[in-house]
Order: structure tokens, then C-alpha cells, then sequence
């Protein structure tokens, strides 16, 4: 699933009824959902950040900084994991 | 019957003082002390090198047992092997080491049993009834692999064998040989009751069996090797006579120097006594008091501390000038609405935190849930009311519930981040104000402590009674008093620096803290609202006189000496009345003798007749022709007929009590049978 995109020289996300709507309306609320569904699969994707694609310079902004921060829980989905568990790890490991 | 020191280091680690290997001292040990088996036990370590230097040399003497002792899940124990399994013996220390070196934490049951994987082959000693003793669950654990323990105490070593729950016993020196050590070579080694030691599997088949072990070679149950030639002691109470000058003193020395590593209350002779004016008495007085008033006050106001400590940080000047800034922020978003540009009209621009959810409740309830399932003595218990499927079931559920809440606030640190990144970039390019991002929750959390910490303060200033306490006949008021003025703080904290300013407020605790951490260090600030009073009186409610005072050091410290392993007192008549003695020190004295040894020197008749001891030790001086002075010293129970030294030479007993105590027969007769009858017949 396209969870953000770069379109028409705009940047945009996939609203929580599926719409896409300019980063500039992003929420909290918007983003920890995108957060939440990028570490969650593999499959849910979004458009790199490639500098000068975006006119709008407030877009711009908000969508390299987001899009770079997704970009890092992909790669570092493993460690993550391994961090919520870390306090009660051996008990992961025996239970899970 | 065989002399067994299953403890002893040639090597010094980490976990040692500085000392220097000797093996000319060690040769002196073995000899001096006429042992039959030693084991080489240093902390963590075996050097093979070390091991192979002391058998070559001393292996036709003693048996020389390979061993090392371990730090277990915060306990030690010995780990003693036959000679036979050298060579894997040596790989299994290799790995302790290696782990000891790469951590410098104990080791896990698991890692321990991971290392020593066949348990049959090895004799475990733990440290039992001493410092650094293997928890009771780990002994449980071991099962039929631990049946001995090491104690200190030696009267523990009389419980531990009358108590069929209770390890084997046994005593070793826990010595670091060194060149040093030859002046005072230890004296703590077990008997065991064996023909030859030739492997660990005798000695083992000794330490399972409680008739098997002894502190004495007489096997005398309740007596204990004290001197170096063989002279014995009650596990309970010895009295030591003797005439002025014959080697009292002398020998309670020698008893303390041959135990170092006992905790011993030794009160010397005349300690106690008042020496200088009855000014300079009653302010000695006064500072022993004061030091134990110290004691209680950090008891009573331990909790207090920590709370003290818990706000002491928060500023809150910081607070208000946050929250000032945050609603100007708020006001100047509201009004300057001319600035909005393409960047503050995001909605990033303004966002503020996700708030995390705490856990700690859920995490203590899975620790708690994991000690409850891990195996130990109760584990039967446990599993007769909650089985053990449904325990595993419930702890699956509450792990799983944390990951859920541990995941859901790492996705929200992170998107935190975004959002703070994001706003600091949209900021930098717009000239619209921002909303200021501060801790909300932080700062109300803050405010509460700080109310609470005023009702405790509050509460804590009352002046109230703690704790009456009667202590053998003396009466001792633990209060609270308020203080009276800055100089009465400065008084308590021992410091130079004005408080009275500061002492103005008093009467509010929060002001009162904030003016004083600009004046102390924040570690007194708990000591400035209340002061405790520790005061002793007599019986009838007065104030202590001079004798009383001694009396009440004297009983101070025979209280206090129901943590140590022995207990020496060198002639406390030279300081005391017998009324005192007979009435007050010896139950005291008596009930101490149930718990440890305690060795007595007199020559008064009240301690040496009337405290019934379990022993006696006669000193006497004695110059051979050409020769200089030397002690002789003879021993027996309180009421045997003759005392015998170690050469088997005898004393009548009788004639002992007679010259020690009463001064000669014939002076004892004319007390009981002129003076003191012509004294009763004359009322």
C-alpha cells in the first residue's frame, strides 16, 4: 500500500479513509498511524524524497523529513523489535 | 581423627587485599598447625603454576587438594576437586575465569552447572553461617551435592550441628599466606573423624555426617581449639583466672590474634572507667550520645531523606517561567495572525507530543510472576494451588500485553521525533510565532510533590515520642523536638555558615528547603527539620551518675556485641561493682554465651563462681632456673575436680577457686566463718 506519495509536484499521504491529501493537513494522529503501518509490513510503502520533485516549500520540508524517518524504520525493523522487547528478552525467548 | 583447611588462598585476585604469595609460610602453616589436608582456593581463579609449586613441596606432608572458590548469584562457594580429574578440573576454572574476567559479575546457577557439568565429581562447600553466604534456595537447588557449609561463629558451628535441618559445619581460616601470616598463624581448622585422606571422597563421606566433625581433636561437644597449643575454650562461656601479672591479658590477646577473621567485641580492662574530671566525664558523656543519637535520627528520618531527595531538583522558578512562556506562546499565535505564512499554517507547525503510557506496574507484576514461577523451595507449594500451565499461560498474556504497550510508545517516540525535526525545520524558514513545546505532565507531577513533601515536613516537625526502651535497669527516651533557632541546626549539621535567614522560614518546609540548598550541601537538608533526643536516665528517672554512666557503656556494648562471633572481656570488676555484676551483666553476659563464645578474665569471685561458666582457664606465671618468665596455662569445666595444661600436669581445682577468687582458703574462711557470721549475729 502507498502510504505517501509525490504527485504533480506535490507531497501527499494516504488519509485514514484512504484519500490522499496534501502533507500540509498531516496530523500526530496521521503520522504515528503511518509510522505504525510501515514498521507493520514490509508491503506498505511510499515515494523516496528526492529533492527539487516538490514545489511547495513547506511540503518540501515536512515530506523529507518524514519520508527519511520511514526510510530508517524499514532498515531497522529487526532492532526495533528487539529493543521493545529488550526488558523481559530471556522471557521473549522462552514464551514466545 | 584428621586437621582439615579446605580455604585457603595463595593467590591474590581482584577480590583480595594486596598480599604476597609465601611458600615457606604455607610450609610453616602445615607444619605449625599439624594439618592433614589443605585445598587450594583462590576467587576465581586456579593457577596451575601455583598449585603445581605447592605439591611438588608440601604433597609428602598433606594432602593438597585443587579447588577454587566461586562468586555464585551474589554468595561464594568452594569448589573442591580430586586430584584425579587435574587436568579437566583446570579447563572448568579456565571458564570461570574467563567469564569472571570478561564481566566481573557472579555467575548464574545455570553457568555454573552449564561449567561443572557432572556435580558427583566435586566436593561444594558454601559459605553458610558467614559473609557472602549462598542463598538457602541455591543450597536447595544443588540438592545432594551440598550436605556441608562454612560458618564463622563458632557457636553456629554447635547450633549447625544439633540442628538435623542445618548443614554439616565446618571452620577454615579463609588465609591469604603470606609472609606475614607467620606471626599469627590462624587457628580455625575442622577435625574430621577419618584414618587417612587420600581423595575427596573421603572427606566427603566425613562433611556428610554431623558426628563427624569437631572443632576439638577431644571431640568435647561445645569447645574449640583457642590458643596454638591446643588449649580450648567453651563455644559458650569461659572464665580465665588467675593472679595479677600471670597472663590474663596476655592470653585474651592471643585469642583475639589467632581469630582474624572473627568479629570480635573485645572491652579491655579499665576501658570503661571514668578517668578525668566529673566536667570532662559528663561531656564524654554527652558526644557518645550524640553519636548514638546520630544513628537513630538517620533510622527515624531515612524515608524523609529520600523524599527530600526526590524534589530537591525541581525548580521551580524553571516551572513558572516555562508555563509563562508556553501560554505567551499560545497569546501570540492567537493575535499575530499577520505572520501566518506557508509554513506555520501547516499542521505540524503547532503539533505537540504524543504522550507515552507508563508501565511499570505491568513490568513489576512480570518480575514478580517470573519469581514466582522460577524453581525454588516452595515450587511444590506453589504449584499444589496455581499449576504451572496456567501460571505460563497468565505470564504469556502479561508479556504479550507489554510488548503491545512497549511497541505502541516506540512508534510514538518515533514519531515524536518527526515531529520535533519537522517543526524546527518549518520554524527556521517561517517568522510566525510557534506554540512552546513543554512537559505538561512533567510540570503538574512536579507541583503535587512538592505539596506532599510540605504535609510530610509538616508532619515530621511535631515533637513527639519515638520509642521508650529499658535497657537492663536504664531508662532511654527516643523523641522529636523542634528546633529552636539557626544555631540549634548548626549544632546538629556541624557546619559555620549562617542559617538565619534561612531559619525564618521555618514554618513553611518549601521555602524553608529552597533557602537552605543555597547555604548546605543538598545531602544534610533532610537534617534541618527535626532533631532526634536520645536520653538515658536510671531506674528511679534521674540522671545518670558517673558509675552509671560506665554501667550503661558497658551494657551498651555487650547489647551491640550480638552481631559478633565472639565476645572478650578482660576483668570487668576493675570498672564495676559486683551488685552490678551478679544483677544486671550476668544474665546479659549468660544470654550472649547461648549465642557465641564469651571469655571472661577475672579474679572476682562473683564472674569466676557465681556466672556458672561451661569452662575454666587457669594462667599462671612461671620463671624456669635461667630462664625468662613464661605462662603456663590449665584448663577444665567449671566444676571438674582438677585442672590440666597440655602436658597433661594437674591443679586441684578447689585450691584454683580458693587463691583466684576468695583471696587463700584460710582468707575465705575467716570472711565466711568470723566476719561476716560475728557481723550477722550481732543484729
Amino acid at each position: 500500500m502507498q502510504l505517501l506519495r509525490i504527485a504533480d509536484e506535490k507531497g501527499e499521504f494516504l488519509d485514514e479513509h484512504g484519500s490522499f491529501q496534501s502533507v500540509e493537513l498531516l496530523t500526530k494522529d496521521d503520522l504515528l498511524r503511518i509510522v505504525k503501518m510501515v514498521y507493520a509490513k514490509d508491503e506498505n510503502d511510499f515515494d523516496l524524497y528526492v529533492e527539487g520533485k516538490i514545489k511547495n516549500k513547506a511540503q518540501d520540508i515536512i515530506y523529507k523529513n518524514v519520508a527519511s524517518k520511514l526510510v530508517e524504520i524499514k532498515t531497522n525493523r529487526d532492532q526495533i523489535t528487539a529493543e521493545v522487547e529488550e526488558t523481559f528478552k530471556d522471557a521473549f525467548a522462552k514464551y514466545r | 581423627m584428621k586437621k582439615i583447611d579446605l580455604h585457603i588462598h595463595t593467590v591474590k585476585t581482584d577480590s583480595d587485599a594486596d598480599f604476597i604469595f609465601s611458600l615457606d609460610t604455607l610450609g610453616e602453616y602445615i607444619k605449625q598447625r599439624k594439618l592433614d589436608c589443605v585445598a587450594i582456593t583462590n576467587h576465581n581463579t586456579f593457577v596451575e603454576s601455583n598449585f603445581k609449586e605447592i605439591s611438588d613441596k608440601y604433597g609428602a606432608s598433606a594432602t593438597i587438594l585443587p579447588g577454587i572458590e566461586v562468586d555464585l548469584e551474589g554468595g561464594h562457594i568452594l569448589v573442591i576437586s580430586s586430584i584425579d580429574f587435574l587436568p579437566d578440573f583446570i579447563k572448568k576454572c579456565q571458564l570461570v575465569n574467563l567469564k569472571w574476567n570478561a564481566s566481573k559479575t557472579p555467575l548464574t546457577f545455570s553457568e555454573f552447572c552449564l561449567i561443572f557439568d557432572d556435580l558427583n565429581r566435586y566436593l561444594f562447600i558454601p559459605h553458610y553461617k558467614k559473609d557472602k553466604a549462598l542463598r538457602e534456595e541455591l543450597i536447595k537447588l544443588f540438592g545432594k551435592h551440598i550436605f556441608s557449609g562454612e560458618v564463622t561463629n563458632l557457636k553456629q558451628f554447635e547450633v549447625c550441628k544439633k540442628n538435623p535441618s542445618m548443614l554439616v559445619p565446618v571452620v577454615f581460616s579463609d588465609c591469604r599466606i603470606s609472609a606475614d601470616l607467620t606471626k599469627n598463624l590462624p587457628i580455625s581448622q575442622t577435625y574430621i573423624d577419618a584414618d587417612i585422606i587420600t581423595s575427596i571422597a573421603q572427606i566427603k563421606l566425613c562433611l556428610g555426617d554431623k558426628s563427624k566433625v569437631f572443632l576439638d581433636p577431644s571431640k568435647a561437644p561445645g569447645s574449640f581449639g583457642v590458643l596454638e597449643d591446643g588449649t580450648t575454650a567453651s563455644t559458650g562461656l569461659t572464665v580465665i583466672m588467675g593472679e595479677r601479672s600471670s597472663g590474663k591479658t596476655y592470653t585474651l590477646n592471643q585469642i583475639k590474634s589467632n581469630f582474624p577473621n572473627m568479629k570480635i567485641k573485645y572491652i579491655k580492662q579499665f576501658e570503661l572507667i571514668e578517668l578525668g574530671t566529673e566536667e570532662e566525664n559528663k561531656e564524654k558523656f554527652k558526644k557518645l550520645l550524640s553519636g548514638i543519637q546520630a544513628l537513630e535520627s538517620e533510622e527515624y528520618l531515612d524515608k524523609f531523606k529520600s523524599t527530600i531527595n526526590s524534589i530537591v531538583d525541581i525548580n521551580v522558578d524553571t516551572n513558572e517561567k516555562d508555563l509563562e512562556k508556553y501560554l505567551g506562546s499560545v497569546r501570540k499565535v492567537a493575535f499575530e495572525t499577520e505572520k501566518i505564512d506557508v509554513f506555520s499554517k501547516t499542521k505540524l507547525y503547532n503539533e505537540v507530543d504524543l504522550v507515552l503510557e507508563m508501565h511499570n506496574d505491568l513490568d513489576k507484576l512480570i518480575t514478580s510472576l517470573q519469581d514466582i514461577i522460577s524453581p525454588s523451595k516452595y515450587t511444590s507449594i506453589i504449584e499444589k494451588y496455581l499449576p504451572k500451565e496456567q501460571l505460563d499461560n497468565l505470564l504469556k498474556e502479561l508479556l504479550e500485553q507489554f510488548r503491545l504497550i512497549s511497541l505502541e510508545n516506540k512508534m510514538k517516540t518515533i514519531t515524536n521525533e518527526i515531529i520535533l525535526s519537522t517543526r524546527t525545520d518549518l520554524q527556521f524558514k517561517s517568522s510566525a510565532p510557534m506554540i512552546e513545546r513543554i512537559d505538561i505532565k512533567k510540570l503538574i507531577i512536579e507541583s503535587q510533590s512538592i505539596t506532599w513533601f510540605s504535609k510530610i515536613a509538616n508532619s515530621i516537625c511535631q515533637e513527639k515520642r519515638i520509642r521508650d526502651d529499658d535497657l537492663y535497669g536504664f531508662k532511654i527516651v527516643t523523641s522529636t523536638k523542634k528546633f529552636a533557632n539557626a544555631d540549634d541546626v548548626k549544632g546538629v549539621l556541624h557546619i559555620s555558615a549562617s542559617l538565619k535567614d534561612a531559619f525564618k522560614l521555618y514554618e513553611e518546609p518549601y521555602a524553608y528547603l529552597c533557602a537552605l540548598k543555597e547555604k548546605i550541601s543538598p545531602d544534610m537538608l533532610y537534617k534541618c527539620f527535626v532533631k532526634v533526643e536520645y536520653i538515658v536516665k536510671n531506674q528511679y528517672g534521674f540522671d545518670v551518675s558517673g558509675g552509671e554512666r560506665a554501667e550503661f557503656n558497658l551494657v551498651r556494648l555487650l547489647n551491640d556485641a550480638y552481631t559478633c562471633d565472639m565476645v572478650l572481656i578482660d576483668e570487668p570488676e576493675s570498672s564495676f561493682d559486683n551488685l552490678f555484676l551478679a544483677s544486671k551483666i550476668k544474665n546479659l553476659i549468660k544470654d550472649l554465651a547461648e549465642k557465641m563464645p564469651v571469655i571472661v578474665s577475672t579474679h572476682n569471685n562473683t564472674i569466676g563462681a557465681s556466672f556458672f561458666p561451661n569452662r575454666v582457664l587457669y594462667t599462671r606465671r612461671f620463671i624456669a632456673p635461667g630462664k625468662s618468665p613464661d605462662f603456663q596455662i590449665y584448663s577444665g569445666g567449671f566444676l571438674d575436680t582438677v585442672l590440666k595444661d597440655n602436658k597433661g600436669n594437674e591443679l586441684e581445682n578447689y585450691s584454683v577457686y580458693m587463691n583466684s577468687l576468695e583471696g587463700g582458703e584460710n582468707q575465705y574462711d575467716e570472711r565466711k566463718g568470723k566476719i561476716y557470721a560475728a557481723v550477722k549475729n550481732s543484729r
